[in-house]
C-alpha cells in the first residue's frame, strides 16, 4: 500500500503529536472530598476499578484518538493498495494530436472520439495505477507526468488539442515505452486513428513485451478512425528559383487523396489575393497528382501565394491550403576586386549584368573594405589580410592562404589539357562542358576537407566548393587569362554565373520567405512573431520558433515565412475496419484493491463507534 | 475547628425558647415528678378540675364533699407535673464537619437549643455523641446552671472519623438513664446510605420518644459538580473519578431524593419523628418550626 498523496498524509499523520502531548500533559481531575460519596458510586456502575486498568483506559483511549487521527490522514493521503506483482503499475495514455486526427468522421472529430474513449476506459483503471499522460505529433510532449490523481489525469486528455503537424511516433513510442518503464509492469494506450503509424485494429499488441529495461510493457492500440476517409490535400508546395532566371520561380505542388473512389477536387491558385490559376484534378485513392507552376517575382515587395482545394465532403480542411511566400527580386550584387581586370572575366561579368540581374561593382585592392555590402565578393588575384566573413565569396587565381583557404601560387602555370569532374551534378558545374575544358593552373588549393573539388587536375583540384560556418565559398585555382581554351568557351560565363549565385543562394533565400512544414523550428532574432489570418503577435521566449500553424508568418525585424501543413502521412487518412469501437480496459479489479479510502473512512467511523460505546456508554471512569 | 460559644449561645434565641416545652405523645409512668404541668391528671397538690367518676378511678379520689352536696360521684383531678430524660445523640463524624463546616454549626446549635429547652423545664439532660463508637459526652444534667458545661463540652467535641450508626444506635440504651426522649442529630450516612433505615429501626426498642433530625448542605442534595472530578470520602478517604454531566446530576438528585423518601418513610412507619434539616434554612425560625409541629414539643 502507498499514498497517492504522501505529503498530506504525512502533514495531517504530524497532529497525532497533539493526542500525545494532551496525553503526557493531561489535566489531572479536581479532588473534591464529598461526605455523599456513596451516592456517586451508585451513578458509576463500576466500584472496581483499578489503578491499573484506568492508565490501560487512557492508554486506550490515547491509542484510539492516534488511530483516528492515523486513519483520518490516510484518507486525506488517499491510501491505496499497491498493486500486486503481476498487475500493471503504470499506465501511459498516448494521444495522437497530429494533423490528421482533426479530421471529422460523421459529426465528431477524432480527437474529441479518442477523449471520449480515453476517458470511458479511466474510469475502470484502479486508483493504484500511475497515469502519463503523453501527446504526439511530430514530437512528443509529457502533457502529465505520473500521477495517480484521475482528476488531473481527467483534466490533462481533456486538455490535448489537435495541432496541423504531421505525427512522428517513433520519438513518442520511445518515449512512452521510457515512462511506462517507470513502475513495471506498464501498459501502453495509443490513441490514434492511425496516421502517424498506419495500424490496424488487428494489429494491435497486446501481449506484453519487454523494453530495454526488461520490464514488460502492454502496449494497446485504440483505433478512433472511422471506415470512411476520403479526404484531399495539398502535400507539396515548393518554390525553386529558376536557373539563371531570379526573378523568375517554379512552384511544384503535389495533391494526394485519400478513399474508396477517386476523388475530383478543384485547385485555386491566389497570388496576393487574386486568383491566378484554376485546375481540376481527379486523383485516385490513394494516388497523388504532382505539377509545376510558374510565380514571377516583382522588384517592389514579396508575394503571397495560396492555394486551395475546393471538394465537398472532405475529412481534413487543414490540408486544404497550402502558402508560399514569393521572395522579393533584387539584383545580385557583386564586388569585384583585383589589381588588374582580367578582360575574359569581365566580359562574362558584363553579359550576366546586362539582363539586370545582377550588379556589378568592381575595385582594385585598395578599395577594401567596400563603403557598400555587397552579396559576393569575387578576390581575383588578390587577397585581404582578413578572411571576410558576412559576404559569400569566389576567389580566382588565390596569391596565397586566407581563412579556411590554403593554397599556394605556381608562378609560371601548369597548362591542364583536361580537368576531371568529381560532382558533375553539382549547381556550380550546371551548363558547363567539363569534358573540354582545358586551363592553366596558376595555384595550388587544398580545401582542408571544407572545401570539396569539383574539378581536379594532375597536380589536384582547380575547382573547389563548400560552405563553411554559413557562409559558401568558391575557389578557382586557375587564371582564365592564362587559360587558351576556357575564356572562349560558353562555359566560363557559366561556371563564373552559376558560382555567383551559388555562393549566393543562402543570402537569396534568407532575403525570400521561409516557407517550411509546420512542426519545424526556425531561429529569429526578434523577441515576437506575427501571424496573418488570423493577425496575432505571439511573443517569443527564445531565439527558435515551432511554426504550429498554418499561414503567413513575419518577424518585426524583417524575417518572414510561411507554414503549411504539407504532409502525405496526414493527409492520406487511415480508415478503420471498425471504426470507433469502444474497448474494455483489462485492469483486474478486486474488492480490496486500488483506492483504500472508503475502507479507511469506514475503519475510522467504525473506530469512533467503538470508542464512543466504550468511553461513553459503557465505561464510566 | 472548635465551635465558639458565641456561635452555639444566641440569648435572644434562647430567650425566644423559654415559652416552649417538650410534651409527650402519651403519658407514661412517670417516676419523677418535675415541674412541667401536662394534660394528664396526677397527684400534685395543685387542683385542676372535677370529673365524674367511673368505674376503674381511684376511689381516693373522690370528692365526698361534692357528693353529699350534689348526690353524685366526682372525683378530683390535680395537675401532673412531668420530669423526663432528654437524650440528645449527636454525630461527630467527619461528614458533619467536612466539606460543609456550617453542618456542624447547625447541628451543635440544635444540641444546645434542645439542651437549653430541657433544662429549662427542669429534665434531665445526656448529651451523647456518634461516631465510630457511641460516646456519652455529658453526665445527666439538671438545671439552667449547666449550660456553661454544656457549651463547653459541644465546643470542644472533636469531630473525625467515621459513623457506624447502627452499631451506636444498637449500643444505646435509654432505659438506663430512665425513659424520656432521644433526640439522634445526625446527616445518617454512616457508612452506608442504605444502612440508614436499619440504624433508625433500632429505636423502636428504646422505651423513648425518638425524634431524628437529618442535618444536610444543600451541595449534598443538590451538587453543582461537573467534568471529570476525583472524589474523596471525608471519612474512609475512599477515591472514586467520575465524569459529571448534568445527566449524571440529575440522576443524583434522583437518588437523593429517593433516599430521603425511604428513610421518611421508614421513620413514619416507627412512629418517629423525622425531619430533614438544610443548613441554608433560616435556624431560628425552622428551630421554633420544628417545636412547634413535633408532638413532644410544644408551646405553652
Amino acid at each position: 500500500m502507498h499514498f497517492l498523496f504522501p505529503s498530506l498524509f504525512y502533514f495531517w499523520a504530524a497532529l497525532v503529536v497533539v493526542p500525545v502531548i494532551l496525553y503526557l500533559f493531561r489535566p489531572r481531575p479536581k479532588t473534591v472530598r464529598t461526605s455523599t460519596l456513596p451516592f456517586f458510586k451508585w451513578l458509576a456502575r463500576e466500584h472496581q476499578d483499578t489503578t491499573w486498568l484506568k492508565r490501560l483506559k487512557y492508554l486506550l483511549s490515547l491509542l484510539f484518538c492516534i488511530l483516528l487521527i492515523l486513519l483520518a490522514a490516510s484518507a486525506l493521503g488517499r491510501l491505496v493498495a499497491a498493486p500486486g506483482a503481476d498487475e500493471v503499475k503504470t499506465l501511459v495514455v498516448m494521444i495522437d494530436r497530429s494533423a490528421s486526427m482533426a479530421a471529422v468522421d460523421g459529426d465528431v472529430s477524432r480527437i474529441d472520439a479518442a477523449k471520449r474513449l480515453v476517458k470511458n476506459r479511466l474510469a475502470g483503471v484502479p486508483a493504484g495505477v500511475g497515469v502519463v499522460v503523453l501527446a504526439y505529433d511530430n514530437r512528443p510532449e509529457v502533457l502529465l507526468s505520473r500521477s495517480y490523481d484521475m482528476r488531473q489525469v481527467q483534466r490533462a486528455v481533456a486538455a490535448v488539442e489537435v495541432r496541423p503537424v504531421s505525427g512522428n511516433l517513433a520519438p513518442a513510442r520511445h518515449l512512452a515505452r521510457r515512462l511506462a518503464s517507470l513502475a513495471t509492469p506498464g501498459a501502453i494506450w495509443h490513441v490514434t486513428d492511425g496516421g502517424a503509424a498506419p495500424v490496424s485494429a488487428t494489429e494491435t499488441d497486446e501481449t506484453p513485451a519487454a523494453d530495454e529495461s526488461g520490464a514488460e510493457i502492454q502496449t494497446e492500440e485504440l483505433l478512433v478512425a472511422a471506415s470512411d476517409a476520403t479526404n484531399v490535400g495539398i502535400t507539396a508546395l515548393e518554390l525553386r528559383r529558376l536557373p539563371l532566371q531570379p526573378d523568375q520561380f517554379e512552384a511544384f505542388v503535389q495533391v494526394h487523396a485519400s478513399g474508396k473512389e477517386p476523388v475530383d477536387t478543384e485547385l485555386e491558385l491566389k497570388l496576393d489575393g487574386e486568383l491566378v490559376g484554376f485546375r481540376k484534378l481527379t486523383i485516385e485513392p490513394g494516388g497523388k497528382n504532382a505539377f509545376s507552376i510558374s510565380v514571377a517575382s516583382t522588384h517592389d515587395r514579396e508575394r503571397m501565394l495560396a492555394l486551395r482545394l475546393v471538394k465537398q465532403n472532405d475529412r481534413l480542411p487543414l490540408d486544404d491550403v497550402a502558402y508560399a511566400r514569393v521572395p522579393r527580386f533584387r539584383p545580385l550584387r557583386v564586388l569585384w576586386i583585383t589589381a588588374s581586370p582580367d578582360p575574359f572575366t569581365e566580359l562574362a561579368l558584363s553579359s550576366l549584368a546586362g539582363d539586370g540581374v545582377l550588379e556589378m561593382l568592381q575595385g582594385k585592392p585598395s578599395a577594401w573594405p567596400p563603403e557598400e555590402a555587397a552579396d559576393v565578393v569575387l578576390f581575383d588575384g588578390w587577397l585581404p589580410k582578413q578572411w571576410p566573413a558576412e559576404a559569400a565569396i569566389v576567389v580566382m587565381n588565390p596569391p596565397g592562404p586566407l581563412g579556411p583557404l590554403q593554397a599556394a601560387p605556381l608562378e609560371r602555370g601548369l597548362p591542364l589539357e583536361s580537368v576531371r569532374a568529381v560532382d558533375v551534378d553539382h549547381p556550380l558545374l550546371f551548363g558547363v562542358a567539363t569534358g573540354r575544358i582545358a586551363v592553366t593552373q596558376t595555384a595550388v588549393v587544398d580545401g582542408g576537407g571544407l572545401l570539396h573539388p569539383l574539378w581536379v587536375g594532375r597536380e589536384g583540384p582547380v575547382l573547389l566548393a563548400g560552405e563553411t560556418a554559413g557562409q559558401r565559398v568558391v575557389v578557382l585555382g586557375f587564371s582564365p587569362e592564362r587559360s587558351e581554351q576556357l575564356p572562349l568557351m560558353a562555359s566560363y560565363p557559366l561556371l563564373v554565373g552559376n558560382a555567383l549565385y551559388w555562393t549566393a543562394q543562402p543570402r537569396l533565400d534568407r532575403a525570400g520567405g521561409m516557407n517550411r512544414r509546420t512542426g519545424d523550428v526556425v531561429q529569429l532574432k526578434a523577441d515576437s512573431i506575427i501571424w496573418k489570418s488570423p493577425d496575432e503577435t505571439l511573443a517569443l521566449r527564445g531565439p527558435t520558433v515551432e511554426l504550429d500553424r498554418i499561414g503567413f508568418w513575419r518577424a518585426p525585424d524583417g524575417p518572414s515565412g510561411s507554414a503549411s501543413l504539407l504532409s502525405a502521412g496526414e493527409t492520406l487518412l487511415p480508415a478503420a475496419e471498425t471504426a470507433g469501437e469502444d474497448t474494455e480496459s483489462e485492469f483486474a479489479s478486486s474488492p480490496l484493491g486500488g483506492d483504500l479510502t472508503p475502507w479507511v473512512m469506514w475503519l475510522a467511523l467504525l473506530g469512533l463507534v467503538v470508542e464512543s460505546w466504550l468511553y461513553h456508554r459503557y465505561w464510566i471512569f | 475547628m472548635p465551635t465558639t460559644d458565641a456561635e452555639l449561645f444566641d440569648t435572644k434565641f434562647l430567650d425566644r425558647l423559654r415559652s416552649l416545652f417538650f410534651r409527650l405523645r402519651k403519658r407514661r409512668q412517670l417516676q419523677k415528678r418535675g415541674n412541667q404541668p401536662t394534660p394528664s391528671a396526677g397527684f400534685t397538690r395543685e387542683f385542676k378540675d372535677h370529673r365524674q367518676y367511673t368505674p376503674g378511678d381511684d376511689y381516693r379520689a373522690i370528692d365526698w364533699r361534692l357528693y353529699a352536696r350534689l348526690d353524685r360521684t366526682f372525683i378530683r383531678i390535680f395537675e401532673e407535673i412531668q420530669e423526663f430524660h432528654v437524650h440528645i445523640l449527636l454525630d461527630r463524624s467527619a461528614s458533619m464537619v467536612e466539606p460543609f463546616p456550617e453542618k456542624r454549626i447547625v447541628a451543635s446549635r440544635l444540641a444546645v437549643g434542645m439542651a437549653y429547652l430541657a433544662l429549662l423545664s427542669q429534665h434531665r439532660v445526656s448529651i451523647l455523641s456518634i461516631g465510630e463508637e457511641l460516646r456519652r459526652e455529658t453526665r445527666p444534667l439538671k438545671g439552667l446552671g449547666h449550660i456553661p458545661t454544656l457549651l463547653k463540652q459541644l465546643a470542644e467535641l472533636k469531630y473525625s472519623g467515621v459513623t457506624d450508626l447502627v452499631g451506636n444506635l444498637k449500643q444505646f440504651r435509654p432505659s438506663r438513664d430512665r425513659r424520656g426522649v432521644v433526640i439522634v442529630i445526625s446527616d445518617l450516612f454512616g457508612r452506608s446510605p442504605e444502612l440508614s433505615a436499619e440504624a433508625i429501626a433500632q429505636a423502636t426498642r428504646w422505651p423513648a420518644e425518638t425524634h431524628v433530625i437529618q442535618v444536610l448542605h444543600p451541595q449534598e442534595q443538590r451538587p453543582t459538580l461537573e467534568g471529570d472530578i476525583r472524589l474523596v470520602d471525608v471519612e474512609t478517604s475512599e477515591i472514586r473519578r467520575i465524569w459529571m454531566t448534568k445527566r449524571e446530576l440529575a440522576r443524583y438528585e434522583e437518588a437523593f431524593g429517593e433516599y430521603l423518601e425511604e428513610l421518611g418513610r421508614a421513620c413514619a412507619q416507627r412512629q418517629i419523628n423525622y425531619f430533614p434539616w438544610s443548613t441554608d434554612l433560616a435556624f431560628e425560625d425552622t428551630f421554633v418550626s420544628l417545636l412547634s409541629r413535633g408532638n413532644a414539643l410544644a408551646p405553652s
